[in-house]
């Protein structure tokens, strides 16, 4: 006989086979006393792959599983020479089944309900009779990407199992998506292969799940035959490609080869962004970090860094994403109307309040709020918006009625905020309320390629457009563009290509046809008026030690009568009459003012086509209207 | 499985064998029982198994008893038996050609 009940025996891995939830955790709980370690399956297949994967020293199989029986198991692991003490689980009426089982290698076996003395005796004479070759190993070492294969047909498991070992890669089998949970958490693929159609949990759920855990594993969904059903859902999911029913080796071993390959390169595309730079990865990994939660994003960066695509990245990316982003610019509202924009009024709360009107607050609702330049808002306004930030409620102007919303906050500023605060122009609460998550964005300066990269978008972009002939940059033009500071940023950038593209036609962009690029050494500082309240076309300051303005060199050289133009909030009530020739060009410098050289926005304000704005430009270039 | 060295292709046909053993076992049981989605989801299991080593004729037997409306509950089990005694036979050649290292 065996030694009682488990005394000194050292701890081996053991593996309980039992579909019966109430009899596995009995066993868990017994074997475990012994001091073993142990790992529950419900299916011969979860069976054969722990006992390939762990290399347990003993297994308790219950013969009657929902996939395939114990003989079966039994022979597989014959067949695959696992050295594996099976003990098998059996009721009294299967007594049969039990020596059938030991003719076909079980080690021994116990009968249901068995007690704990007797499942020590067995099992301590189990593992002291196994070979020594069979002893606790470690399980053999995994060379190559790491593939997850999650399928509940033993044929097409193995078929994948086997054509992935084939390709160099490390394989593991899971029946479910149930069982593939732990070992995605726990083995950390580089790749899952999912059949769609699974037991339980569907693949298509399981996805989900890869999804909204940020799980960092590539996925190839399998689909049924001949059908692409579940494949183009899996793919708006996030999974890399999908395959169908039955596929040969080649197709698999492409698939897997270019997902493996994505899966190693920097991203060049995220959401709307374009750009690889290492600069970059660290913005896209921190959107996904914290677009899942409610906590405030605080976007910084020069003008034309991307805060507002950041800030819909962030909503895009969360589960608010089929909600409401509602984006307010706080720079460009005049003050007296900031507070109807944000909370709305009410009929007759003001002069000219015919109508009720929704704010953004409201609009936003289960959505994000995207406050854009909010260094930008005035002092009182601040303290409206800290209490709403604190409760979630706010009162419509006019109203004595309080609302609650749900509403996330994304804030942005070309500004150093913690500067504004020190000079007293941005409340300190209402920072720290609303810095919650700093994202700062980096200028295009510092993202290196990248500028060829987004410049050849708009390059499509605009040639497409306009119908030119565009395809490309010459090598010298590339390094230009390489060798210039941006000042303006990626808007810079894609002024300067809609120039190229409108003034010009040709297969290839040549340098000549470059317009000035500013300065390829960073501005030097200027001091920046300390003004108590934000003007409405703000300073844009650089950083706390250092402040200094971004754009100091526009893409467009201003005329002296520029700075004399008219204000465009604020008209003269009776216009100077003047040829309307030059009250056109007086309105196109005034537009391209106020929104900082963004020739697309200024000619969305003045309703009329970017086009026109680059041709009048170079009209009057010619012309020495304004400076070359 | 013509790229897989011949103690893979070994291994998938006798994953293969048991699974055509024990699917279409349940397929008698379903039949039997008259439950015709259990049927239905049974022969999906066996037509992915038969499609993944080529086994053509059972896979398009198991495709055509899953189709609604198509033959009953014993019309398709019939079909399917004759189509899995002709790819256990030819499973039966091809692992005997495996075993005489002609594979």
């Amino acid at each position: 006989m065996a030694e009682p009940a488990g005394q000194a025996m050292p701890p081996s891995r053991v593996v309980v086979v039992e579909d019966n939830p109430t009899q596995a955790e009995l066993a868990r709980v017994l074997v475990t006393g012994l001091g073993h370690q142990v790992r529950v399956v419900g299916t011969a297949h979860e069976a054969l792959e722990a006992a390939r994967a762990w290399r347990p020293a003993a297994m308790l199989l219950d013969v009657e599983l929902p996939d395939f029986d114990g003989f079966e198991l039994l022979r597989r692991m014959r067949a695959e020479a696992i050295g594996c003490a099976v003990i098998v689980l059996t009721a009294n009426a299967s007594m049969e089944a039990a020596k059938e089982a030991i003719r076909a290698g079980a080690v021994d076996y116990l009968v249901k309900p068995f007690r704990r003395d007797r499942l020590a005796e067995v099992l301590a004479r189990a593992l002291a009779e196994r070979s020594p070759e069979a002893e606790v190993a470690a399980p053999a070492p995994e060379i190559g990407p790491r593939v997850l294969v999650v399928e509940d047909n033993p044929t097409q498991a193995e078929l994948a199992r086997a054509l992935l070992r084939r390709s160099g890669h490390a394989v593991r089998v899971v029946g479910s998506a149930e069982a593939a949970l732990p070992e995605l958490a726990a083995w950390q693929p580089d790749l899952a292969l999912i059949d769609v159609g699974l037991p339980g949990m569907s693949g298509i759920d399981l996805l989900r799940r890869i999804a909204a855990e940020r799980m960092p594993v590539q996925v190839i969904v399998i689909t049924a035959h001949d059908t692409r059903e579940g494949g183009v859902e899996a793919i708006r999911l996030g999974a890399f490609d999908y395959i169908a029913k039955p596929y040969d080796a080649q197709r698999l071993a492409v698939t897997v080869r270019n997902a493996l390959h994505q899966a190693a390169r920097p991203r060049d595309r995220f959401y709307s962004f374009i750009g690889a730079a290492p600069a970059m990865q660290a913005v896209y990994s921190t959107i996904e970090s914290v677009a899942a939660s409610k906590a405030s994003v605080f976007i910084t960066g020069e003008s034309g860094t991307g805060k507002e695509l950041a800030a819909d990245a962030v909503h895009r990316a969360s589960p608010r994403a089929q909600a409401p982003f509602v984006a307010l610019n706080c720079g460009a509202i005049p003050r007296d109307l900031l507070e109807s924009e944000v909370f709305g009024h009410v009929r007759g709360a003001f002069t000219g309040a015919t109508t009720d009107r929704t704010g953004a607050a409201r609009l936003a609702d289960g959505g994000t709020l995207f406050l854009d330049e909010v260094c930008e808002m005035p002092l009182d306004m601040q303290v409206k918006l800290l209490r709403f930030v604190q409760t979630g409620t706010f009162q419509p102007v006019g109203s004595g009625r309080t609302e609650r919303v749900d509403v996330r906050f994304v804030c942005a500023t070309n500004r150093d905020p913690l500067a504004e605060v020190q000079a007293g122009r941005f409340r300190e609460d209402l920072f720290y309320r609303l810095y919650v998550v700093p994202l700062p964005l980096p200028p295009l300066r510092a993202r290196g390629h990248d500028v060829l990269l987004i410049a050849r978008h708009f390059l499509q972009l605009f040639s497409r457009e306009e119908r030119k002939r565009f395809r490309g940059f010459e090598r010298a033009a590339e390094q230009t563009l390489l060798a210039s500071s941006w000042p303006g940023n990626v808007r810079q950038l894609q002024n300067v290509v809609r120039n190229i593209v409108v003034l010009h036609d040709d297969d290839q962009v040549r340098l000549e046809m470059l317009p000035p690029l500013g300065r390829s050494v960073p501005p030097a500082p200027v001091a920046v008026e300390p003004a108590p309240t934000p003007s409405p076309a703000p300073v844009e300051t650089g950083s706390v030690a250092q402040v200094r303005p971004i754009l100091t060199t526009p893409v467009f050289s201003q005329p002296a009568a520029y700075a004399a133009a008219p204000p465009l909030v604020a008209p003269p009530q009776e216009p100077e009459i003047m040829p309307l020739a030059e009250m056109e060009r007086r309105l196109i410098l005034a537009a391209l003012r106020k929104t900082r050289d963004d020739v697309p926005r200024a000619a969305a304000l003045l309703q009329i086509n970017p086009s026109t704005i680059y041709r009048k430009l170079q009209a009057w270039r010619a012309e020495g209207l304004i400076d070359s | 499985m013509e790229d897989l060295p011949p103690s893979d292709v070994r291994h998938v046909l006798d994953v293969f064998a048991a699974d055509l053993v024990r699917l279409y076992d349940t397929l008698c049981r379903h039949a039997a029982a008259e439950d015709a989605e259990s049927f239905r989801r049974t022969a999906h299991a066996l037509a992915g198994a038969a499609g993944a080593v080529g086994a053509g004729e059972l896979d398009a037997a198991c495709r055509a008893a899953m189709r609604p409306g198509g033959a009953g509950l014993a019309t398709s089990l019939e079909a399917i038996a004759a189509a899995a005694a002709a790819a256990e036979a030819e499973l039966q050649t091809a692992l005997r050609r495996l075993d005489a290292g002609n594979g």
